[in-house]
């Protein structure tokens, strides 16, 4: 059990060094640098003068070899430190803390959203005996992901702020300014986690285990709780985790629709002006969330499934 | 349920009776095809929905024949009707002919993101699969790190350093969904790779890449194929998410993802200027993915 | 007793616990209606074992399925009745027939391996079955559950009972099963195929356990497509083929005069049953092949390795039919692969046709496969679903140049011949054949380059019996007119028996004997040879 937590944690240290690799390869390479992006007026300033460029160049370290950058800015981000924006000066990591409070707040509500709407969709569907009813909510989830998510979220606000009247459109304020993001973010997610479940409950309820519960006369109902849903749990699991660690980047959407303040709405404004440290920090930050995410899901599974704990695949 | 399908070889123990089933003729194919769609009517609408979004895409003017960007302004913001069926924006301008007209853009978009994550993707799962060892070590890996990125910050970031445009959007998308082919054509390699009828082609002498050309990768092909036409309804998504957000095509294209944007200035009161775009894209991801259903399973398990 | 069986009722006083009277079973599929069994009529008396024998495809356990009431979603009964102690099951309620599963009748299923929960510890799912029909609370049901499992032979039922399913072997895992089967101490139990996924010796215990039900008065309908196995075990006999019962009456009487040609056919085919028509003797020509010493290791984690083949030497004469029989991880399957160099040996060594090819790479590995081929035991999966016939027995031409498209397609023709395909076949896709027309296509592909030596891997396990016999005459045939050598890899010693001239018995990696067919069969030297040999179904009975 040790060992198999060690490895998982190393793999997600490795990801992330990784991840933070592949960033700065990214936005640090592809185009030249940001100061040119700067000096050009790429900002609505002025063009700089050759001298202010040179000054930039060494306060940032562009003057430094790129090995040498690399280096210093993985040290530094080890550290905690992931740099200056070039938008605003300040440091990113702040700016990220500072932004996190509302997208927790949405995260979490999406999540709830997705996991209600998952599991209750995917239980209802295999379990009804009804012909159609289980055909229309197998159904729905596939329509669910075919909608683009922005576009629900001003449905929904076309619908419950300006026709019902009853819910708030715009801002942070108060629970009920939460109902209507959360239910966008959490929308798609949840018609993910419906489809994986179903479908790992359909096939849980073909094995052959399932078949010696009956012989046993077992009911229905208890075959689903007792023997399927546990062991369906699994791939529905790995999704959620999936889901989890994606929530931050709907948010980018999701706040935008709703012109909440937070994390999505900061990655939007960091890629407009192409605040590159900034854009860094926060797809850092989501690797991170993803990694941590998955790493709480890894050890969950041995709960769900004894044979993982063991650390061998099933023998005979 | 096989079981009862397959009849016991012989009648006479002395010499196997041969049963054959007839193979099918070209008749009794389409026939079979014909009766699949019958009992399928929402296979049949994704299809025409399919057919006529390649329409649009292609020939636009067949379908709206008007000036997507010039309008009558005194006929601006009216609610859909029979001589504006999408309702008309603020500029007086036909929200279905912007919308028929907008197709290519995203479309092409959609298409150069689909390419992009299949040939990156199915090269490396290929080689990841095929070659096996140190070498799909070190490529799963890059994998497992693109895959915890989620795909529209990796999006972001790569339109950060690429810069905005229909083009440079679509390589991002495709590129932030590289991981997935990747894994998909790396599982189905491997499967095919240490199939029973791989060996027994190398054991009678055939060549690897003979093997690979012959077995592997027609083998291979299939789940890969669903997994492109699944891509294409979510690379649609991902493009309009973007464009949504306005890093796409700049503001007169009728872009889809766009349309929506410029019509949430409008909410409050007209609300087709959403609605209608926003409807075409799902019609459209549904039928896809529809048809990458029917692709996947229920063709071949209708034979 | 169970509450049905000492149900006052009007047939009470009868001999018959169930009476199946003109069953017919039906399946829904696309193209229309499969009638999977059509007036089936069948009793079985109060402890009495009827053995219901037949073929892939003879409705045997859809049979079984009507009677327990867990027929497949698209199946039903469409006509007929089911009376088990006077009470008829058909067209009984879901709810009522979940009173009957377990209460009334227990099922034994197919695969032990798959067939319990994998996430629930054992005493839990064998206190289940209790459970549901209220004969225990939990706590009582966790005491029970420990006998039960006791009573079916688990030694340390206590430790048993707190593991889980993936900690068992597959023979004890069937015992498990067996537990939860006879819990609520059903007048019937309905065994489907139970020993036909596990290793001959672990199939005599598992019998031999199932036997002892009958002493508590338990009556058994086994379901079985081995007829040694229903000579052994059953009182009666009922034979299925297409759908209907073709022949039904005592085991002894079915056995020495079948009425029926299909039940002649199925006797003379079935290995055990029949002696070998010509006891084969040793052939004495100088050897093809000369195993020395021959060692293979897996890495087993770190620091641990599997010794999968542990020092083993033989040859084989050229023109001679060399068998290695073992049960599963006895490493018969990965002897085979290092003789034909599909896999590298740790150490050892082997000689094909005087020259060493231990160390082969490149070109001369690949004139090996010239002359050494190898048939699979599964013909489902060593054809590529996507190759015509023609492809596949041409593949070895084409991976050595040989001829013209023409020309190859001509020499595929004239192999469906050899094996007695006819050449109209060479368009079809694999899909399109049985599973014996399959192995056939197999064998003229590991024909086509005229090989000298042929490995086959257990070459007839996954096919019916009466099929199995046509291949190995089939394989007879073909040695004697092209003078080929065989490695024959199998688990059933009675298939070799029909085939071998020596035979090699190994256990754990070790080649523990190696003598002529008829001297083992008649004086076995090992003790675990004997084991084998008992193990065989069908020796109880003298035809």
């Amino acid at each position: 059990m040790l060992g198999y937590l060690l490895r998982r944690l190393g793999t997600a240290v490795a990801v992330l060094w990784a991840a933070y690799t592949a960033g700065f390869v990214v936005l640090w390479l592809l185009p030249g640098d940001p100061i040119s992006t700067m000096a050009s007026g790429g900002l609505d300033g002025e063009p700089l003068t050759p001298a202010a460029i040179e000054a930039l160049k060494a306060r940032y370290g562009f003057d430094q070899p790129l090995i040498v950058q690399y280096g210093t800015r993985l040290w530094a981000a080890v550290q905690g430190d992931l740099g200056a924006s070039i938008q605003t000066g300040r440091p990113v990591g702040s700016a990220i803390a500072e932004a996190l409070p509302p997208t927790i707040q949405i995260a979490l509500g999406g999540l709830l959203v997705a996991v209600v709407l998952g599991t209750g969709t995917a239980v209802a569907a295999t379990s009804t005996r009804l012909r159609w009813l289980r055909q229309l909510l197998m159904a729905l989830p596939s329509l669910a992901v075919s909608l683009p998510v922005f576009w629900v979220g001003l449905m929904l606000v076309q619908i419950f702020s300006f026709g019902l009247g009853v819910l708030p459109s715009v801002g942070a304020g108060g629970f009920s300014a939460l109902v209507l993001p959360s239910v966008t973010l959490g929308l798609p997610m949840g018609a993910l986690v419906a489809q994986v479940l179903a479908k790992s409950l359909t096939t849980a309820l073909d094995e052959p285990y399932v078949q010696t519960a009956r012989a046993k006369g077992v009911g229905r109902g208890a075959i689903h709780l007792r023997h399927a849903l546990q062991n369906a749990a699994i791939p529905a699991l790995t999704v959620l985790g999936y889901v989890a660690g994606n929530l931050l980047a709907g948010t980018v959407v999701v706040e935008t629709v709703f012109t909440r303040p937070g994390l999505g709405r900061l990655t939007v404004q960091a890629v407009g002006v192409q605040d590159i440290p900034m854009v860094q920090g926060i797809v850092l930050f989501a690797s991170l969330v993803f990694v941590g995410v998955n790493l709480l899901v890894d050890l969950v599974y041995p709960v769900l499934d004894p044979r993982i704990a063991r650390g061998v695949p099933a023998a005979a | 349920m096989t079981e009862l399908l397959i009849r016991s070889d012989a009648a006479d123990p002395a010499r196997p009776a041969v049963v054959l089933p007839e193979p099918p003729t070209r008749r009794e194919r389409w026939a079979r095809l014909g009766r699949l769609l019958g009992h399928r009517p929402g296979l049949v609408a994704a299809i025409v929905v399919v057919v006529l979004v390649l329409l649009a895409a292609f020939v636009p003017s067949l379908l709206a024949p008007g000036d997507p960007n010039t309008g009558v302004v005194a006929d601006k913001l009216q609610a859909p009707s029979g001589a504006h069926v999408f309702g008309t924006d603020y500029l007086g301008r036909d929200l279905y002919t912007r919308v028929v007209h907008g197709a290519s853009l995203s479309l092409q978009a959609t298409l150069i993101a689909v390419v992009v994550a299949l040939v990156a993707g199915g090269l490396i799962g290929l080689l990841a699969g095929f070659v096996g060892r140190w070498v799909d070590e070190a490529l799963m890996r890059l994998v497992d790190v693109l895959l915890s990125i989620p795909a529209i910050l990796l999006s972001l970031a790569l339109i950060t350093a690429l810069g905005y445009g229909t083009v440079k959007v679509a390589i991002a998308v495709g590129i932030a969904s590289v991981a997935g082919f990747a894994r998909v054509m790396r599982a189905e390699t491997m499967r095919i790779r240490r199939s029973t009828y791989v060996e027994a082609a190398r054991s009678v002498g055939t060549r690897w890449y003979v093997s690979l050309w012959r077995h592997v990768l027609p083998n291979a092909a299939g789940p890969v194929l669903v997994l492109a036409v699944l891509e294409f309804g979510l690379a649609i998504l991902a493009v309009s998410s973007l464009s949504f957000l306005g890093y796409g095509a700049p503001p007169p294209s009728p872009e889809w993802g766009s349309l929506i944007a410029e019509g949430r200035n409008y909410l409050a009161t007209s609300w087709w200027l959403c609605a209608m775009p926003g409807l075409t894209i799902a019609a459209t991801v549904l039928s896809v993915n529809r048809i990458s259903r029917a692709l996947d399973g229920e063709w071949s398990r209708a034979r | 007793m169970s509450e049905l069986a000492s149900e006052p009722s009007a047939t009470s006083e009868s001999s018959t616990l169930l009476e199946i009277t003109d069953l017919a079973v039906s399946y829904r599929i696309a193209a229309g209606r499969i009638d999977a069994v059509q007036g089936a009529s069948l009793t079985v008396a109060p402890g009495e074992v009827v053995a219901v024998v037949g073929e892939s495809g003879s409705g045997k356990s859809t049979l079984a399925q009507a009677v327990i009431g867990l027929l497949p979603g698209n199946g039903a009964v469409s006509g007929g009745s089911i009376r088990l102690g006077g009470r008829e099951l058909t067209g009984l309620s879901e709810k009522a027939f979940r009173a009957v599963r377990g209460r009334g009748i227990g099922l034994v299923p197919q695969d032990p391996t798959v067939s319990l929960n994998p996430v629930q510890r054992i005493g839990r799912q064998v206190g289940e079955a209790l459970r549901v029909h209220g004969l225990a609370d939990r706590r009582t049901a966790a005491v029970r559950a420990v006998e039960l499992l006791a009573k079916a032979g688990l030694p340390e039922p206590e430790a048993r009972a707190r593991q889980y399913p993936h900690e068992l072997s597959g023979g004890m895992r069937q015992r498990v099963l067996i537990a939860i089967a006879t819990a609520a101490d059903p007048a019937l139990i309905i065994a489907d195929e139970p020993t036909s996924a596990l290793d001959a010796t672990v199939q005599r215990r598992i019998l031999d356990h199932l036997d002892t039900l009958r002493d508590n008065g338990t009556a058994m309908l086994l379901i079985t497509h081995d007829l040694g196995v229903a000579a052994d075990r059953a009182d009666r006999v009922v034979v299925m083929s297409g759908g209907r019962i073709v022949e039904a009456g005592p085991v002894a009487e079915v056995l020495r005069a079948p009425a029926d040609p299909y039940t002649r056919r199925l006797i003379a085919a079935a290995p055990g049953l029949s002696a070998p028509v010509t006891p084969r003797e040793p052939v004495s020509a100088p050897p093809l092949v000369e195993v020395r010493g021959l060692t293979k290791e897996f890495p087993l984690g770190r620091r641990r390795t599997l010794r999968a083949v542990d020092d083993v030497s033989f040859t084989v004469a050229r023109g001679e039919t060399l068998a290695l029989v073992g049960e599963s991880g006895s490493g018969k399957s990965t002897t085979a692969r290092l003789v034909l160099r599909l896999a590298d040996p740790t150490a050892g060594e082997v000689r094909f046709d005087g020259v060493d090819v231990t160390a082969l790479k490149g070109g001369p590995w690949r004139e090996l496969r010239r002359r050494a081929q190898l048939i699979y035991q599964n013909p489902y999966a060593s054809l590529d679903p996507r190759f015509s016939v023609a492809e596949v027995v041409t593949e070895p031409l084409r991976a050595f140049g040989i001829g013209t498209a023409a020309e190859r397609r001509e020499r595929a023709g004239g192999l469906l011949e050899r094996v007695a395909l006819p050449a109209a076949l060479l368009d079809r896709r694999p899909v399109e054949l049985s599973g014996g027309q399959r192995q056939r296509v197999a064998i003229a592909r590991a024909l086509a380059l005229n090989p000298d030596l042929v490995v086959c891997d257990e070459p007839v396990s996954a096919l019916d019996v009466s099929v199995q016999a046509q291949v190995l005459e089939l394989l007879d045939e073909l040695q004697r007119e092209q003078g080929l050598t065989y490695l024959f890899i199998s688990h059933d010693l009675a298939v070799v028996r029909r085939i071998a001239h020596r035979v090699g018995v190994m256990r754990e990696g070790r080649l523990l004997e190696l003598r002529p067919t008829e001297e083992l069969f008649t004086d076995p030297d090992h003790e675990y040879t004997r084991e084998l040999l008992a193990a065989i179904a069908g020796r109880r009975v003298d035809v």
